[in-house]
């Protein structure tokens, strides 16, 4: 029976999904678990593997070509199976949202699955969607009056390359005439050549931050408090940790996801999230990271980090961070958490202020390490200090109870010894 | 062509068709002996009898129903209001009765009546004689609403709703009535559910019916000065609406400023607005603006009047805004 291969839903926020490359070619045989495709999520690539066996008939997304999710991408059927029919289905107008579970139901319901979900219908046509797609990347939305629109569509043109002098930057026809009047002419606009500025599509990990810092900045009322925190004792423990086995180096950041884990447990109406006019109140502890890739960031997550010991979340972030910088994370790994940790000490930054991940309800800033004057017991003298700037969703979160947070963090920092207790 | 006023061409269409007609009377407050509150039934007594001529009370329900039984058995009556802000009294007759029973008798009864009258504002009349009740009328199935901006439409628009076996509410204006126009000395009629472009253009289309044609026409000129060609297109009939002539001119303009005496919130240019995104969608280079009256009772004092009501120079502004200039 032939069979329509759909995109999955690779990650929780993914809506689009991108084939990088495929790894079989029409007429090729396929066997149910082969995989057949790389395609790119906003978050990762992964393969892609085929449920059932058969000749793949017909490629309908193509290498570089992005759908939404539950797009059919290809057909697989008997090798002299009539395929006209599927071909010709009309698109569904199902979005990719259909398949995400109601915001709710976050906290018990999603379990990001490492194996591709299958859309339950089949939804639009490549080739349907594909015009479309000059029109929107992902859901980064262009402002375009509806006749701009019609006429970049129906001249082919990429309306991510058109200046919009609309109101608020709508793209409206004169937009697109001067571009077609700009395109026709040979010679640059500048006068010389080169001097046009650097144009870059946003890739789909690129897209998803665009997208997430947006929703979290405009519509999560962020408050901020920063603290300062002795690090003389957190240096020393961290020196005799290491010193302690040969093979073992502990980072500043393993000790302060034990420590924001312990100081969760002690407050734990920061590890929240807040979502239908509700606060949710997490039982479990899983504490993301931020690691920087290239051309973007990704927060593999630390699960259920107050029970791990310093070595075992030593061990999981190292192993993870390093498949981070391959993009080969699985959602799994990526998605959930119930609180992020972002530390640019260092490239020594004083203190600095981040954006809440949504749907969490909190995130912490981390500084470098200063060696500073500090005066202890009326008396100046050389100490390390280093500032944290906690982040927090006011609808879930109030002033005081950010700051007792900060001050069991502080006590934890300040008395590492507490932290393998 | 004889240039007449026009309550001069509204007076005409009656005459010619109670003289075509015998079936067709007037009747209203003032409209015999005093020959018309604002003259529009200058004579008409005289011409043809106070039987067809009839001068009501101060009863707009009461002789709004007995214009309806009479059109039920057969004639066809014109009732004059006042003032549309007068027909208020009379909506249950006209909404309940008029509107409905050629639908609740299953066509056995067919109303061919005519409310007549001035809609809108004046000029410091003060906020309950000074409103555009359009929106109302358009709202109810089984109506006709007619609305001329000049004496040449006005006459025959009448003569067709005079001559239509369906209840047609039929708006005038108070301060329409001494504009003069050219209007033909042989028969004519203007069908019902025709628009007329008043002022070709491909800049932009200006949607305007009653006196904001005026106001329209105005501001076109202003636009003009500044190389923008404005067509302003009056549909006439607001209900049925002539959508396509308006379609049309939106698709060659790709931008729509509606302009309505009335009240914006659930108005008729809110009608033709989301008529026009239906229809019309993949023209538009810009929202569609709508320039109405403020949504407030109308003040009494004149300074105020002006600012609530549509003016030349918010038009102009709402242009250049779907212009983007």
């Amino acid at each position: 029976m032939a069979i329509q291969v759909t995109m999955p839903k690779l990650s929780d926020t993914m809506e689009m999904g991108l084939i990088s490359k495929w790894l079989k070619k029409e007429g090729d045989a396929i066997d149910a678990g082969e995989v057949i495709a790389e395609a790119e999520s906003d978050k990762s690539t992964m393969e892609l593997e085929a449920f059932d066996s058969g000749i793949l008939r017909k490629i309908l997304v193509p290498d570089g070509g992005k759908v939404a999710v539950g797009g059919v991408i290809a057909i697989i059927a008997a090798a002299d199976e009539d395929i006209s029919e599927l071909l010709q289905q009309k698109p569904k107008n199902q979005t990719a949202k259909s398949t995400e579970p109601p915001p709710s139901q976050t906290e018990e319901k999603s379990k990001p699955s490492a194996v591709p979900v299958p859309a339950p219908e089949p939804a639009p046509r490549s080739s349907d969607f594909a015009d479309d797609e000059l029109l929107t990347t992902g859901s980064v939305r262009i402002k375009a009056s509806p006749l701009a629109r019609k006429m970049a569509q129906d001249e082919k043109l990429d309306l991510h390359k058109i200046n919009g002098t609309g109101t608020g930057g709508r793209i409206i026809r004169r937009d697109i005439l001067s571009y077609q009047e700009k395109s026709a002419g040979t010679e640059s606009p500048a006068g010389q050549p080169g001097a046009e500025p650097q144009e870059i599509r946003l890739n789909t990990m690129r897209e998803t931050i665009t997208k997430r810092m947006v929703l979290s900045k405009t519509t999560i009322p962020h408050f901020y408090v920063t603290m300062e925190f002795d690090m003389d004792p957190l240096i020393e423990f961290r020196k005799m940790l290491n010193a302690s086995q040969v093979a073992l180096r502990v980072s500043y950041n393993d000790l302060l996801i034990k420590a924001c884990a312990l100081a969760l447990k002690s407050q734990p109406a920061v590890n929240a999230s807040f979502a239908n006019n509700m606060i949710i109140r997490h039982r479990r502890i899983d504490i993301g990271v931020a690691v920087a890739v290239e051309d973007g960031l990704i927060t593999p997550v630390v699960r259920n980090a107050d029970g791990k010991s310093i070595g075992q979340i030593n061990g999981e972030m190292r192993e993870m961070a390093e498949r981070a910088k391959e993009r080969k994370l699985t959602p799994t790994e990526y998605t959930n958490a119930t609180f992020t940790i972002s530390n640019l000490g260092m490239y020594d930054v004083d203190s600095f202020t981040a954006i809440i991940n949504p749907p969490e309800a909190a995130i912490l800033a981390v500084g470098g390490i200063k060696t500073v004057p500090v005066v202890v017991d009326g008396q100046i003298k050389v100490g390390n200090r280093m500032k944290v700037t906690l982040a927090c969703d006011h609808r879930a979160i109030d002033g005081a109870t950010a700051a007792l947070f900060l001050r069991e963090l502080k006590k934890l920092i300040e008395n590492p010894f507490t932290l393998v207790l | 062509m004889a240039e007449i006023t026009f309550r001069e061409a509204l007076n005409q269409a009656m005459a010619e068709e109670m003289q075509r007609d015998e079936n067709v009377y007037l009747m209203g407050e003032e409209v015999g002996y005093y020959n018309g509150a604002y003259k529009v039934s200058q004579g008409l007594m005289e011409k043809f009898g106070a039987s067809r001529v009839i001068d009501t009370p101060i009863a707009e329900l009461g002789f709004a129903g007995v214009g309806i039984g009479s059109a039920m058995v057969g004639l066809r009556p014109i009732i004059e209001m006042m003032t549309f802000n007068f027909s208020i009294l009379a909506l249950d007759q006209i909404i309940n009765n008029a509107a409905k029973l050629r639908y609740m008798s299953g066509g056995q009864f067919k109303i061919p009546i005519v409310f007549r009258g001035p809609g809108g504002s004046a000029h410091m009349l003060a906020a309950q004689h000074s409103q555009c009740l359009d929106p109302w009328f358009c709202n109810v199935p089984g109506l006709i609403v007619m609305t001329p901006s000049t004496p040449y439409d006005g006459k025959g628009m009448l003569k067709t709703a005079i001559r239509d076996d369906n209840p047609v509410i039929f708006i005038e204006s108070e301060s329409m009535y001494g504009f003069k126009g050219e209007v033909p000395e042989e028969e004519y009629l203007i069908p019902i559910g025709v628009g007329d472009i008043k002022r070709g253009g491909s800049d932009i289309t200006l949607v305007a019916w009653n006196k904001m044609v005026h106001v329209a026409m105005e501001a076109a000129a202003i636009l003009e000065k500044e190389d923008i060609e404005a067509e302003v297109i009056d549909p006439r009939t607001l209900k049925p609406l002539d959508e396509q002539m308006i379609v049309t001119s939106v698709e060659k303009t790709n931008r729509c400023v509606v302009i309505e005496e009335g009240w914006p919130y659930a108005g008729v240019g809110a009608e033709i607005a989301a008529r026009i995104s239906a229809l019309a969608f993949d023209s538009l280079d810009a929202p569609i603006l709508r320039v109405s009256s403020e949504d407030l009772p109308m003040p009494y004092a004149h300074n105020l009047e002006k600012e609530v009501l549509p003016s030349v120079d918010k038009v102009v502004r709402a242009a250049k805004k779907v212009l983007y200039i």
